[in-house]
C-alpha cells in the first residue's frame, strides 16, 4: 500500500495548457508598469500643484514686480544669467552628439 | 540559458526573462494552485497570475539565496493561505471521507485528488511539492516557510491519512 501510495503521489500534476495565461500575466505586467510610470510623473507634479496653491501668489508677485527692474539693470546678474544659459546649450549639444 | 540566469536578467529588468520563467513554470505553479485550491481551477489561476505579478514587482529584491522555485512557490502559498482565510475556505478535514468512484477510470488519481483534499494545507502542499514536483525537503520547507522538522511532519502525517483513507476506499468500508 505504502509503495502505490508514494507512487501515486510522485505522479507528476497534470499539465495545465497555457490557452493564453502566459500573455495575460504579460499585459498585466505591463499594464501595472504604465500606471507606475505614470504615478512617477504625476505625483510629483500633483505635490508641487498642491503646494502652489498654498503659496501668497500676489505677494509673489509683487516682489517679483519690484525686484525685475533692478534685476534687469545688474551687470552682474545678467552675466550669470549668460553662463547658465550657455552652459545647458553646451551640456545639451553634447548630450546630442554622444547619442 | 538555466533559470537562475533568466531570474537574474529578469531581475535586472529583462521583460523576455521574465515571460519565459512565466511560460516555464505556469503548469506546474497552477497544478500546484488547483491541487491546493481543491480542484477550484479559476481561484487557482486568479492566484497564479498574482503570484506571477508579486514575484514581479518583488524580483529585484530576490538576491539569488534559495532556489528561484522555492521562492516563487512561497509567493504562490502564502498568497493561497490569505485568500483561504479571507473567504473561509479550510478546513474540510474529517469532513466527509467516504464516497469516492472506485470503479471509474483512471479512479486512483480521482480517489488521490479526493483524498488530498481532506488534508490540511501544510500537509497538502507539503506531500505535492516533495512528490509530484519533486523539491527536496529544504526547498519544500522554504516554499512553505516551516522547519524542516515541521515539513517532515507534514509529509508523514499526510501520507498516514492518505493511507488510511485509500485503505477504507479500497476495502469499501
Amino acid at each position: 500500500m505504502t509503495d502505490r501510495l508514494d507512487a501515486l503521489l510522485a505522479q507528476p500534476l497534470e499539465d495545465v495548457a497555457d490557452n493564453g495565461f502566459s500573455m495575460r500575466v504579460a499585459a498585466k505586467i505591463e499594464c501595472a508598469a504604465w500606471w507606475r510610470e505614470g504615478m512617477m510623473l504625476f505625483a510629483p507634479v500633483a505635490a508641487v500643484a498642491a503646494g502652489l496653491s498654498f503659496l501668497p501668489g500676489e505677494q509673489i508677485a509683487t516682489v517679483a514686480l519690484k525686484l525685475s527692474p533692478i534685476l534687469a539693470e545688474s551687470g552682474a546678474i545678467a552675466f550669470a544669467a549668460a553662463v547658465l544659459a550657455l552652459t545647458i546649450t553646451l551640456e545639451q549639444r553634447l548630450r546630442d552628439l554622444t547619442m | 540559458m538555466n533559470e537562475g540566469e533568466l531570474a537574474q536578467r529578469a531581475a535586472a529588468g529583462d521583460a523576455n526573462a521574465f515571460a519565459a520563467l512565466v511560460r516555464l513554470h505556469q503548469s506546474r505553479l497552477r497544478g500546484f494552485l488547483r491541487r491546493m485550491t481543491r480542484g477550484d481551477h479559476a481561484l487557482a489561476d486568479d492566484l497564479a497570475q498574482e503570484t506571477f505579478l508579486e514575484a514581479h514587482r518583488k524580483l529585484a529584491s530576490w538576491r539569488g539565496e534559495g532556489s528561484f522555485v522555492s521562492w516563487l512557490y512561497a509567493i504562490a502559498y502564502s498568497r493561497y493561505l490569505m485568500t483561504a482565510r479571507r473567504r473561509k475556505l479550510e478546513p474540510l478535514e474529517e469532513a466527509d471521507v467516504s464516497s469516492p468512484s472506485p470503479e471509474s477510470a483512471s479512479a486512483l488519481r480521482l480517489d488521490l485528488e479526493k483524498a488530498m483534499s481532506h488534508l490540511s494545507p501544510g500537509e497538502r502542499g507539503a506531500l505535492t511539492l516533495c512528490f509530484a514536483l519533486g523539491m527536496s525537503h529544504e526547498e519544500a520547507a522554504m516554499a512553505l516557510a516551516i522547519p524542516i522538522g515541521t515539513l517532515k511532519s507534514h509529509v508523514s502525517r499526510g501520507r498516514e491519512k492518505l493511507k488510511t483513507m485509500l485503505h477504507m476506499w479500497d476495502t469499501g468500508s
